[in-house]
């Protein structure tokens, strides 16, 4: 088990081969939270798919793909609260603005920010001095899990 | 991406040897479902019984193949999606998309069952 308290910074390079190593990190950390009143084994799924797909959003959107910039994720967790912030170095976007995705339309993309919407509790994308970030909190007890 | 196919009386089976489908791999999946149907299958039974973890691009591969498969004429069908793939599918509502079997012989199985009624086209 985690100290109560833990807060875990990772600095990527900006390539796609980094998202299993990140995202397992995310899983391990949500599997050991006794925090947690539900199913850990599902938070470190729900976990693990949140990252790659904000990951996978800030190397290929965020950053365009481009090899010099990085990616940086702070995950923190509190006795409340788990918050994960994505960082990423391009030209921002309006999450607001992206759409739940038409089953019936098909479209290859477009569902990792609604994926992530799904799972997490919320979601904000801002832009900070630090570069754009994308942060996603899941409250850890049952009572203060009120969804926006 | 490790991937093994394997033809049979009609119909390819694409078994994917990997636990987990992410952006780093699924572009992989997608040119090999791509070049299936270009290939001229007519019948393509994707099993996804040995991943664990798909995320949104895997589910894009999938839907690339399934919308070559419909240009086609021909049939995609998806066969033994773990728990947490399967909750994915219908959180994207694509389960109603996916013509989707619990496992491989079923998936098989219903290719006899629908032959007499789906004309393929050649």
């Amino acid at each position: 088990m985690l100290p109560r308290e833990v807060s875990v910074e990772i600095r990527i390079p900006n390539q796609l081969s980094y998202l299993s190593l990140v995202g397992s990190i995310g899983e391990v950390l949500a599997r050991n939270l006794h925090q947690y009143e539900k199913d850990e084994d599902e938070l470190a799924y729900h976990l693990n798919l949140a990252l790659t797909e904000a990951l996978a959003n800030a190397i290929v959107h965020g950053n365009a793909g481009d090899p010099a910039k990085k990616v940086r994720v702070i995950i923190e967790i509190s006795d409340q609260t788990l918050r994960v912030k994505v960082f990423d170095q391009g030209q921002g976007f309006d999450i607001n603005a992206v759409l739940p995705p038409d089953p019936q339309q098909l479209q290859d993309r477009g569902r990792g920010i609604f994926v992530i919407k799904s799972l997490m509790d919320s979601v904000a994308y801002t832009q900070t001095p630090e570069g754009n970030v994308l942060e996603m909190i899941k409250h850890l007890k049952q009572k203060k899990a009120a969804k926006v | 991406m490790k991937i093994r196919l394997e033809e049979s009386d009609g119909y390819t089976i694409m078994q994917i040897l990997e636990s987990r489908v992410d952006a780093s791999n699924s572009a992989t999946l997608k040119s090999s479902l791509t070049g299936l149907f270009t290939e001229g299958a007519r019948k393509v039974i994707v099993d996804l019984s040995q991943v664990v973890f798909l995320d949104s691009s895997g589910l894009g591969a999938l839907i690339s193949g399934l919308k070559h498969a419909a240009i086609s004429e021909s049939v995609l069908k998806l066969a033994g999606p773990q728990p947490p793939v399967r909750q994915l599918l219908e959180l994207t509502r694509l389960s109603q998309v996916f013509d989707i079997y619990p496992n491989l012989d079923q998936a098989i199985a219903s290719f006899a069952a629908n032959s007499q009624e789906r004309p393929y086209v050649a």
